[in-house]
């Protein structure tokens, strides 16, 4: 890409984390189907891979392929563009989330589109690419089934491949009803699970047929080939690629790869460690647009490739986040995720990768604590992950870099410079529980200690906290123990 | 699966079925010798239901199929429209109207039990999607055995759009419910010649 690195511009909730953390925690049906989800396909994950052996000698070939490629990115976006141009196609460069909307604004006005279907892309939710269409007067509807759930209810996906993981079959219920009666077609007559599913197939169908635009994401570009790949369950992908008469891909471009070898490495991963599959039921591969007057394919393709703050980890300790294939893995095994699931977080990119990589990508504008909060240092992720991404050690060098930037005021170094002191011999940590328990009593509520004085407030926001005791052990201890001399031996 | 192994006598041919069979899809096997016609009405009849119609299909497929005995074979099938697939614009709307996508496929992956295909004018991809059910031709001399042998088989040629079909249409996106038939189809089969 060459020229000035840029910090990437994504958007955020900007509630403080215990208010988004405790609205998640008390969202029960999201906490239930949430944990369903994330076991299941954490043990898909690992049977998949039980009886496979050749699945993890593609992964370790898939690691050094796609460490290469983010090395090479610079030569291989362009043999990647040129490919592209060859079989007729157009590949455009945003730097920033604006500058890729713009970009597909401009050709949505070009070729004046009226009605778009997207594939599940979880780079257009990062640009917000849809709020931008709708300005511009033009329809724009998800086509993944737990995406326009979602769309419907206005909200934001709460896990990279269950979009909709935090509601449940009343709620769905009630949106495609509403839905129904806006748009003039028979409401699902039960909230079954499969009779919605058939309305969003009745529902979207007209819809696709119609559509002038599609616009997808893309897990893959291979350069060799000028290749877009993308892989879904559902079969939305192909109707998208197929039937409107433009087709926009927005990618990242850290989805680069080097060649049609590499891809024969990688193609099975997203599927392996995201759902347990050996593949998913849809790979749709686009390569150029199928021209003028045939039945299917677009007339006309473009590739927006986003940087949005990814080429300035490069050459950084950070740079192997660039290789997330967005498999979700490492949000299944998150026992953070697992309670409070993607919302909470705050960013469109949720659990380990997404603490890791929103300040990243930004530059620490956004969302720079999440790192400190929302991580028990279990390492779960690093085991999960099939890109071997170090999320654990990231996350530490994220708290150390917090440190030194956020925390270092002269109030927090002297807060910990007493607790140090008085902790650091038994006699101080002795009196400074003696102190404590002269002054709960004005803290305490239902038998537990629910906020203290001063710094130490802030640490009471999340939690309770049993009150010293009466007599504590030490002083039980001196008291039969010592006092008297009867000490047993 | 035992009638694989009797069927084609070849490995990858049984991983394939098994593979297929496991996602949800019907196997049929047109034996060597044997008139491939009565497996592909099974086949036909079995994804539209037990009446056999009436239905409509759209169909194409590949240059090692016999086109010839096409007419004879559909013949029985008399409550089941055909309409082939000859890549004009209206064949969109065909397509969606369609009971039942039939195609020939370029390879097949015994490994996964997945089917590949290339987009081309006469041999288009959206029988294999827009119907509710879809039948697959696929050569025995064409299932490989894994996805990276059949990819292999692309380098050079290309073509603008393709797609590898493992399974039916499928989401979990409401309450982690499997469900099949989302926008794809919810039926699939596959006839092994």
């Amino acid at each position: 890409m060459g020229g000035g690195k840029m910090a990437g511009i994504l958007p955020v909730d900007t509630r403080p984390w215990p208010e988004r953390r405790d609205e998640a925690l008390a969202n029960q049906t999201m906490r239930t189907t949430i944990s369903l989800t994330t076991r299941r396909l954490q043990a898909g994950q690992l049977k998949v891979f039980s009886d496979y052996p050749e699945a993890e000698e593609a992964r370790q070939r898939a690691i050094l392929d796609k460490r290469a490629a983010i090395k090479d990115m610079d030569h291989l976006l362009e043999q990647f563009s040129q490919a592209v141009h060859e079989h007729g196609g157009h590949v455009h460069l945003a730097r920033t989330a604006p500058d890729a909307v713009k970009l597909v604004r401009a050709i949505a006005e070009d070729s004046k589109v009226r009605r778009v279907v997207k594939t599940k892309s979880m780079v257009t939710e990062e640009i917000e690419l849809n709020r931008g269409l709708i300005e511009d007067g033009i329809e724009v509807l998800e086509t993944d089934l737990g995406e326009y759930i979602i769309q419907r209810a206005g909200e934001k996906p709460s896990h990279i491949l269950a979009p909709a993981a935090h509601k449940n079959r009343e709620e769905v219920l009630r949106l495609f009803e509403r839905d129904a009666s806006q748009s003039g077609i028979e409401p699902p007559p039960d909230d079954d699970a499969k009779t919605l599913t058939q309305y969003a197939r009745r529902r979207l169908r007209q819809e696709f047929l119609r559509a002038d635009m599609g616009i997808t994401g893309g897990n893959f570009l291979v350069a060799e080939t000028g290749s877009v790949v993308l892989i879904t369950n559902e079969g939305n992908a192909d109707l998208v690629t197929t039937l409107p008469r433009v087709l926009v891909s927005v990618v990242g471009v850290e989805k680069i790869i080097a060649d049609w070898q590499a891809l024969q490495n990688i193609i099975q991963q997203p599927a392996l460690n995201g759902v347990g599959q050996r593949l998913s039921s849809y790979t749709t591969i686009v390569s150029g647009p199928t021209g003028g007057d045939a039945a299917e394919g677009p007339q006309k393709w473009h590739v927006v490739l986003l940087d949005n703050g990814r080429t300035g980890l490069r050459g950084t300790e950070y740079e192997d986040v660039l290789s997330c294939i967005r498999c979700g893995a490492c949000l299944n095994v998150c026992p953070v995720f697992r309670q409070v699931g993607g919302n909470a977080y705050g960013s469109v990119y949720s659990g380990p990768i997404g603490v890791v990589e929103t300040p990243l990508l930004t530059e620490g504008t956004i969302l720079a604590e999440m790192p400190m909060m929302a991580c028990t240092m279990c390492h779960a992720c690093v085991d999960a992950c099939p890109m071997d991404i170090d999320l654990p050690a990231h996350i530490l060098s994220l708290r150390e870099e917090n440190v030194e930037k956020h925390a270092g005021s002269f109030s927090t170094r002297q807060t910990y410079r007493w607790w140090a002191r008085w902790w650091a011999t038994p006699t101080g940590y002795q009196r400074s529980l003696r102190m404590a328990r002269a002054g709960q009593r004005f803290y305490m509520r239902d038998g537990m200690l629910r906020t203290a004085p001063g710094l130490a407030k802030g640490w009471f926001q999340s939690r309770n906290m049993p009150p010293v005791a009466k007599e504590t052990f030490h002083e039980w201890w001196k008291r039969t123990h010592e006092e008297g001399g009867d000490r047993h031996e | 699966m035992k009638r694989v192994v009797i069927a084609m006598n070849n490995p990858l041919v049984e991983e394939f079925a098994q593979r297929w069979a496991t996602l949800g899809g019907l196997c049929y096997f047109a034996e060597a010798g044997t008139d491939p016609g009565a497996a592909f009405r099974q086949a036909v009849g079995d994804l539209l239901g037990e009446a056999n119609g009436p239905g409509s299909a759209l169909y194409w497929s590949g240059p090692d199929w016999d086109g010839k005995a096409w007419a004879e074979w559909t013949r029985p099938l008399d409550s089941v429209q055909f309409v082939a697939w000859d890549g004009t614009p209206v064949m969109r709307e065909v397509a969606a109207g369609a009971d039942l996508g039939i195609t020939g496929c370029s390879w097949a992956v015994a490994a996964t039990g997945s089917v590949a295909l290339y987009h081309t004018p006469l041999t288009g991809l959206l029988p294999s999607v827009l119907p509710p059910a879809h039948l697959v031709l696929v050569n025995h001399k064409d299932i490989v055995a894994t996805v990276a042998d059949g990819l292999g088989r692309v380098r050079g040629n290309l073509p603008p759009l393709m797609k590898i079909i493992t399974g039916p249409s499928m989401t979990a996106d409401i309450e982690g419910t499997l469900v099949v038939g989302v926008h794809g189809p919810g039926r699939v089969a596959a006839l092994i010649y």
